[in-house]
């Protein structure tokens, strides 16, 4: 089992005082274990940002500890807090890499830094270059370079100072799809080979469920639920997280004036025999208003939107027939009706 | 037309050699040590605002108020103003010598705000890049912002020392020698029209020669353009 790296308590950041003031953070409390990829996602202005700069200070809390393997980095002095950052790396949605150095004297600059010899730090870029998949661009400079490369080169800097945690703040939010799907690769790559733990803030949520091992929801500065990816999404409990796994879901006050339930299905069963033998079994006709699978570490997971006939009593029926079913979850959408 | 160049050049080219050296000397020695004074200047007025790398809220209005009495006296009231302090430092109150010191203490608040303005433009989320990787404030002045804002600093340079340029024509009003100088003795006070427009075609051609070269050396050493 593995020991947490770093430990988040009673955290609260508050912008301001007064009446104006504005509570970006709520009490949080949030465990992320050394050598996995943790998710943190919320819609914009959730305070997922503010959250991951409190775990390096960028942004000092207001009240609440920062542990970083086991030490309370809020009470480190200047130096000691420097000297911790270089363990905590973090790359950007707009790459920050600094626009007069190459590729190559980007990723020496932590060494430069930490006073490492310069023929040294150039033996090490290059290493890290091709890691990152750019051992021709060492002398390119980044206006010179894609989003996608500039992506990299920053990762491959994040990483000089061999660092403990890789903190990715919308990280791929400036990016196509398929750069997206190719840096979440790489970052999943650098997790299973050194072990480095990754911390990924983000507001697609196909970027959790890509590489995410586990999740936290983050809604108005609170964390509204967290978990496993697979367990958040069979079966989100909150409306926040209802609506982030599904973006595009149905929208409830337009459907037909039926009894609405959510169907989910944890691991791969199928839609079609269900549909068909409650059809056979009880008579009852299911109407399919939507459905969805996602594959989250190798398994499928399905959810369904189903009508079913206004009377009640068939409805029940139905509902308890399907919650006999195997690895079958079923709710009432509630706002509906 | 040749005869008429020829004698004139007979009569005053030593004069206007003389004066174009002063000049020169005067522009480029005043700008030196302006930026000895104004460019860390800039970097301090940068960092210790409320939201830059060094917080020091009083640091940053008291440079702040130097600076701006420095840059509300004009050019000749501040010069004759120092003339006590020029004779203490340099000996004499005249001459391209007895200029310089004004020169300096003119210059060097108007290079702070042009310095301050350059550091301005680094984008934020690169020297916040920086911090993250635990730098201190020292290895981010030296290492981002200066470098980052190479290209503008170096424009702002051009700028600094055609306007330095521009005072020591001032300063030739009150004897300080060089171009302005000449302007005023021949050009004005005796009224000789071709030594008034050659100076003033000279300063004309040492404005698009700096302005050239500095634009020139700015885009050449920015990355960014590529």
């Amino acid at each position: 089992m593995s020991q947490p790296i770093i430990q988040i308590q009673h955290l609260n950041k508050t912008f301001g005082e007064g009446p104006t003031a504005v509570h970006a953070l709520d009490d949080i409390n949030l465990e992320i274990m050394a050598g996995e990829i943790f998710g943190i996602i919320g819609l914009s202005g959730a305070g997922k940002s503010t959250l991951v700069r409190c775990m390096n200070l960028l942004e000092r809390p207001t009240a609440g500890t920062v542990l970083f393997n086991g030490q309370d980095i809020t009470k480190f002095k200047t130096k000691e807090l420097r000297d911790a950052r270089h363990s905590i790396s973090m790359i950007f949605q707009s790459f920050n890499l600094l626009m007069q150095r190459t590729a190559l004297d980007n990723i020496c600059f932590p060494l430069e830094l930490i006073g490492v010899r310069r023929a040294q730090a150039v033996e090490k870029a290059r290493e890290l270059l091709k890691i990152v998949g750019l051992e021709d661009k060492e002398k390119a400079y980044p206006a010179q370079m894609s989003g996608g490369q500039k992506q990299r080169v920053a990762i491959a800097r994040a990483l000089a100072t061999d660092p403990k945690v890789l903190l990715c703040d919308e990280a791929t939010s400036a990016l196509d799809p398929n750069t997206t799907l190719s840096i979440l690769a790489l970052l999943k790559q650098l997790n299973q080979d050194l072990g480095v733990t990754v911390v990924v803030i983000t507001h697609q949520m196909n970027v959790i469920e890509e590489i995410c091992h586990r999740v936290a929801i983050l809604d108005g500065g609170v964390v509204a639920e967290q978990g496993a990816v697979a367990d958040i999404f069979a079966d989100p409990k909150t409306a926040i997280g209802r609506q982030l796994v599904y973006p595009n879901g149905v929208q409830i006050d337009k459907l037909p004036p039926a009894h609405v339930i959510r169907v989910a299905f944890n691991g791969g069963s199928s839609y079609e025999p269900l549909i068909a033998s409650l059809a056979i079994d009880l008579g009852i006709k299911a109407n399919i208003l939507g459905a969805d699978t996602r594959n989250i570490e190798g398994k499928a997971f399905g959810t369904m939107l189903l009508g079913l006939p206004d009377s009640q009593a068939e409805a029940a029926r139905a509902i308890e027939y399907i919650r006999s079913q195997p690895n079958v979850t079923v709710e009432e959408v509630p706002d509906h009706g | 037309m040749a005869e008429a160049i020829s004698a004139f050049w007979t009569q005053y080219g030593d004069l206007l050699l003389v004066g174009l050296r002063d000049t020169l000397v005067m522009t480029f020695v005043s700008t030196f040590f302006a930026y000895v004074i104004g460019l860390p200047l800039g970097v301090l007025v940068n960092i210790t605002q409320p939201h830059g790398i060094w917080p020091r809220k009083w640091v940053n209005r008291v440079l702040g108020w130097i600076i701006n009495v420095g840059r509300s006296l004009p050019f000749i009231i501040l010069m004759i103003a120092v003339m006590g302090f020029t004779k203490l430092l340099v000996g004499t109150k005249i001459g391209v010598r007895g200029a310089i010191p004004p020169l300096v203490i003119s210059a060097a608040p108007f290079i702070a705000r042009m310095v301050e303005t350059s550091l301005a433009e680094v984008d934020a989320g690169v020297v916040e890049a920086a911090q993250s990787m635990g730098a201190s404030v020292p290895q981010i002045v030296k290492k981002v912002y200066l470098p980052e804002a190479k290209p503008s600093l170096i424009l702002g340079a051009s700028i600094s020392l055609i306007t330095i340029l521009g005072y020591t024509a001032i300063a030739g009003a009150i004897g300080s020698g060089g171009l302005g100088d000449l302007a005023v003795r021949y050009g004005y006070q005796r009224y000789i029209p071709s030594m008034l427009w050659t100076t003033v075609i000279l300063i004309i051609v040492l404005v698009q020669i700096i302005q050239t070269l500095f634009s020139w050396l700015s885009t050449k050493v920015d990355k960014r353009l590529r």
